[in-house]
């Protein structure tokens, strides 16, 4: 019996005991799923939501981080220097354009891969159980490996190229304005590639295998199977997995840029994590670095919600593939 | 009889205890029946943190009764700063390098240590100051109050692999002319003259810009630049030294060095790639996994600038900024901090921590404990010429830790002129801009500071 049933039945109960115990019965899935839920739900307050909002107060002080008592209200003033701060934008704009880089290769990446291992095109298993393998590495290690691919004399990257014929010397990837953003994207895209290959390998296997034929009937190509039929099937995956690429573009990114770069050479890879740290933690400017915090959640949130809004919107609409 | 609601009351008791066990783990300091807890809090990196234990272990036995509790962390002041927040810091600390000392000392939440200082030391009788050598707690001073004791110092100079340049018949050059010749000769060699730590640009900065600066400009155009005076930076004579460095980048730094980090540089001399690398003393030890076969790196000065009026032997020289030894203001155990760091920088400490690390301390004359081994051999090379100085600079330990926007705006326009993005006049007025603006800051703690 379900719920409603057994409120229903109870409403016909004569005896205030039999009513007592029926309620009982109702009360207790829910007193069950509070008890599992508290332990991580107190966990939850305290670790995350009680900082988050400490910040958002934190964020209209000036403080050093160092002696209780000595915040100073100042208002929205750190959002006036924000505004005003040459390096807060340069580390905005390297990561919205970092941001853009990841979500177009990765995607572009998984989706072929994820395409080929799906129709069991030749080599599908190989790719298949080796794209995988960066995932279970940490980032850390990921990002020590590519430090060592990247050396100038004796790196992988600089052999490689010199073996197919392109010879150019100790090029310093991470060392040279031009090529350290997208050097120090590589490894994170490296990285997670394989997870992105599995959600959409999923999804594709979703797809009713009668629009496939269907298709291959009207005469479709593959590249049109894939453009008109796949591609708009998955598209919730997609945006699914933009929103994930957000994450990683505006949050994991701090390990490799840290690891790689240290945002240099001259701010050319500082991301917008990386700043908050050095504003804190260099500059001791705890205050600074909660509105540049703010600053980044609320841009990340008004774009995760564009993102996921004409999602919700295509859903409402009813559109094909949702 | 109401019925109580044990579900509720169980998960009450259970969230109150585990507060109280939290609480009780975090609680340092604090006295239980007859047992004294003191509580040490360190940096753990290169030197290791033995000698800390061991001093614990010296005044555990000088106290009975007394616990000490030493938590040493690679990233120490991530643990220590919430402490001093709380108002509950370790009792004696060395908080590291990203601790905010200028901020706390600003904040009455570091003790002075001159008066102690000024008291006998715990193993002689003389007062403490005078087992340090002269100018340890220059930079360590403000307003006439001594807020921190140094342990390791740092030295400076060109490291090279002797077996390579036995090889060539190379001998270390006195003046840049005999130096740019060797250089040229390294060349041919198919050898990088000068290996460059790229990635961090605050390398270029000691030893070679600041002594550029000494040796060029003079002791005051120095002075005048770290206490941020109006056109110190931008003075012709100043600029001199960071055209100097441009010409040094673009000539004779190995090619690829940009993209090299500390380790990938410095192990290019170590495998005789490149023919000399600027690094501190920590050099033998921080490459002890790629050393060569035998006892072959040595450490050499900058060469001189024989044309100009001002001292030649000038070195930068300072203190490891993780592990400068503070007593906190809220410490619950004052008179046992203060024993604890002069048992620190005793003789018999002094002896032991440098035989243990290979490095010398603060301890006056420590040098000649250096263990005779490979890494005790390579240190004293570099120790050695120190002796005849004219006077040092101590360039991280008051540019770095005092004004560290200054720090970054030499650090990006130095990596923009390592990259012909930027030429000296405009990396200098870079950081005159930035030198004004902290000049006005009210909320900039400001120094003043003479290097003699």
């Amino acid at each position: 019996m379900n719920l409603l049933g057994t409120i229903g039945f109870s409403a016909g109960m004569q005896s205030k005991q039999q009513q007592r115990r029926v309620l009982k019965k109702t009360r207790s899935p829910i007193r069950v799923v509070v008890f599992f839920l508290a332990p991580a739900l107190i966990v939850y307050l305290a670790f995350v939501a009680y900082p988050v909002v400490k910040i958002f107060r934190l964020c209209l002080f000036r403080w050093r981080g160092i002696t209780r008592g000595t915040q100073e209200f100042i208002g929205f003033g750190n959002f006036v220097k924000l505004i005003h701060d040459p390096v807060f934008w340069r580390a905005f704009v390297n990561n919205v354009v970092l941001f853009l880089f990841v979500v177009v290769v990765s995607v572009c990446v998984a989706l072929f891969f994820a395409y080929i291992i799906a129709r069991r095109i030749k080599g599908s298993m190989f790719y298949r159980a080796t794209w995988l393998f960066p995932n279970m590495l940490g980032d850390v290690i990921v990002a020590s490996i590519w430090l060592f691919i990247y050396h100038p004399t004796i790196g992988m990257l600089n052999y490689f190229l010199s073996l197919i014929g392109i010879d150019i010397g100790a090029t310093p990837w991470l060392g040279q304005s031009s090529t350290a953003l997208i050097a120090v994207t590589i490894p994170m895209i490296w990285k997670f590639a394989g997870l992105y290959i599995i959600l959409f390998l999923a999804a594709i296997q979703e797809i009713p295998q009668s629009f496939l034929d269907a298709a291959r009937i009207d005469g479709a190509t593959r590249w049109q199977e894939f453009f008109h039929v796949i591609l708009p099937l998955i598209r919730p995956t997609i945006a699914v997995a933009i929103v994930f690429l957000m994450w990683n573009s505006f949050s994991v990114i701090f390990t490799y840029v840290k690891l790689l770069t240290e945002g240099g050479p001259y701010r050319s890879t500082e991301v917008l994590p990386t700043y908050i740290y050095q504003v804190g933690f260099k500059y001791h400017e705890f205050g600074y670095g909660s509105a540049i915090s703010v600053a980044t959640f609320i841009f990340i949130f008004a774009l995760a919600a564009l993102v996921l809004r004409m999602l919700m919107e295509r859903l409402m609409r009813g559109e094909k593939g949702f | 009889m109401k019925k109580v609601n044990v579900f509720v009351t169980v998960v009450l008791v259970v969230v109150a205890f585990s507060f109280v066990g939290v609480w009780d783990v975090m609680a340092t300091g604090s006295e239980k029946e007859e047992e004294i807890i003191f509580t040490v809090a360190a940096f753990e990196g290169g030197y290791g943190v033995e000698w800390v234990h061991e001093t614990a272990r010296l005044l555990e036995e000088q106290h009975p009764g007394l616990k000490v509790e030493v938590t040493t962390d690679p990233r120490i002041w991530e643990k220590v700063q919430p402490m001093f927040v709380a108002g509950n810091p370790p009792d004696v600390v060395a908080p590291g390098w990203l601790f905010d000392h200028w901020g706390a000392i600003s904040e009455g939440q570091l003790k002075p240590l001159e008066d102690y200082l000024n008291t006998d030391a715990i193993d002689k009788d003389v007062p403490w100051i005078d087992t340090f050598p002269d100018g340890t707690f220059s930079a360590a001073t403000y307003e006439g109050h001594i807020y921190y004791i140094p342990l390791f110092p740092s030295f400076y100079g060109w490291w090279y692999n002797k077996t390579v340049w036995d090889r060539h018949g190379w001998t270390p050059p006195k003046t840049w002319d005999e130096a740019f010749k060797l250089f040229d000769e390294m060349k041919k060699a198919g050898i990088g003259p000068i290996a460059n730590q790229g990635k961090y640009p605050m390398y270029l900065t000691y030893p070679y810009l600041t002594e550029f600066i000494a040796r060029l400009a003079g002791q005051k155009k120095l002075e005048a630049c770290i206490n941020l005076e109006p056109n110190s930076w931008t003075d012709p004579k100043v600029v001199e030294a960071f055209t100097f460095l441009k010409h040094l980048i673009d000539n004779y730094f190995q090619e690829g060095h940009l993209g090299m980090d500390h380790l990938q540089s410095q192990a290019e001399v170590m495998v005789g790639k490149a023919g000399v690398v600027a690094c501190g003393s920590w050099f033998p030890k921080e490459q002890e996994q790629v050393w060569p076969e035998g006892d072959v790196i040595r450490a050499m000065p900058l060469p001189v600038f024989p044309d100009s009026p001002f001292p030649q032997n000038v070195y930068n020289k300072d203190h490891d900024s993780a592990l400068l030894w503070v007593i906190p203001s809220a410490t619950k155990h004052e008179e046992l901090a203060v024993e604890f760091l002069k048992l620190l920088t005793s003789e018999k400490m002094a002896k032991y921590t440098v035989e243990n690390t290979g490095n010398p301390t603060t301890y006056k004359g420590s040098s000649k404990w250096l263990p005779d081994n490979k890494f005790g051999r390579a240190v004293a090379s570099c120790t050695a010429y120190y002796e005849n100085a004219a006077y040092t600079i101590a360039k991280r330990e008051t540019l770095e830790l005092w004004y560290p926007k200054v720090e970054a705006a030499l650090n990006d326009n130095l990596a923009k002129m390592e990259e012909g993005k930027a030429t000296p006049e405009e990396v200098c007025a870079a950081v005159q801009a930035v030198v004004d603006e902290l000049r006005e800051d009210p909320n900039v703690l400001k120094h003043v500071f003479s290097l003699k």
